[in-house]
């Protein structure tokens, strides 16, 4: 190592330890846990980069996987069960029934109007259901 | 609270003022018998003459109204 003043030459020798080194650490594990270092180390007349990087979590590609999109109701019956508690509008052939919905039964609904009254609805004869 | 089919809840209620509708009729009266496909309401008629009983299919009741007791 021609041109080099001892002082360069021993901050050589220790940066070829030190890289040694990380190179084993992460060579070393059978599983990446997110750890990663690198290392800057500015040298007269020597560049040698490098960079840290701890990153706590574990490898995204074995997490597990995103959170599913909202589920979308596939049944009158799911859409009624969504409603629960809401003010509602439920059409029939006959006319619409209004009121707050409190009870989603196997083949019927429960509202109860704005007087107190309740409707007793079978699914049925449900032509729509709006939310007011 | 409430049974869990629509027969089976009207059954609970029966000798109650009632109003149930179909597509095309809107009937009022007094909740008689339910079974699993018939419902019986009579019809109060508020003068001397008998009262109507009016038989409908489970399956046409398009709702069923119960109106609040007066205070």
């Amino acid at each position: 190592m021609p041109n080099l003043t001892n002082r360069q030459q021993n901050l050589l020798q220790l940066a070829n330890q030190l890289s040694q080194n990380l190179v084993n650490n992460n060579t070393g594990t059978a599983n990446n846990v997110g750890l990663n270092k690198n290392v800057s180390l500015d040298l007269p007349g020597i560049d040698f980069d490098a960079g840290l990087n701890l990153g706590l979590g574990s490898d995204d590609r074995t997490g597990a996987p995103a959170d599913p999109p909202p589920t979308t109701p596939t049944t009158l019956r799911d859409v009624l069960l969504g409603l629960v508690n809401e003010q509602v509008e439920v059409t029939t052939p006959f006319g619409p029934v209004t009121g707050t919905l409190i009870a989603v039964r196997d083949d019927y609904v429960v509202l109860v109007e704005t007087d107190g009254a309740q409707a007793l609805v079978p699914f049925e004869n449900i032509e729509l259901v709006s939310e007011l | 609270m409430f049974q869990d089919t629509f027969a089976a809840e009207m059954a609970t209620r029966v000798g109650s003022r009632v109003e149930v509708a179909t597509d095309n009729n809107l009937v009022e009266g007094i909740l008689s018998t339910v079974t699993t496909n018939l419902v019986l309401v009579i019809e109060v008629d508020t003068g001397y003459g008998d009262n109507t009983n009016l038989y409908l299919s489970v399956d046409s009741i398009n709702f069923v109204r119960f109106p609040a007791a007066a205070a």
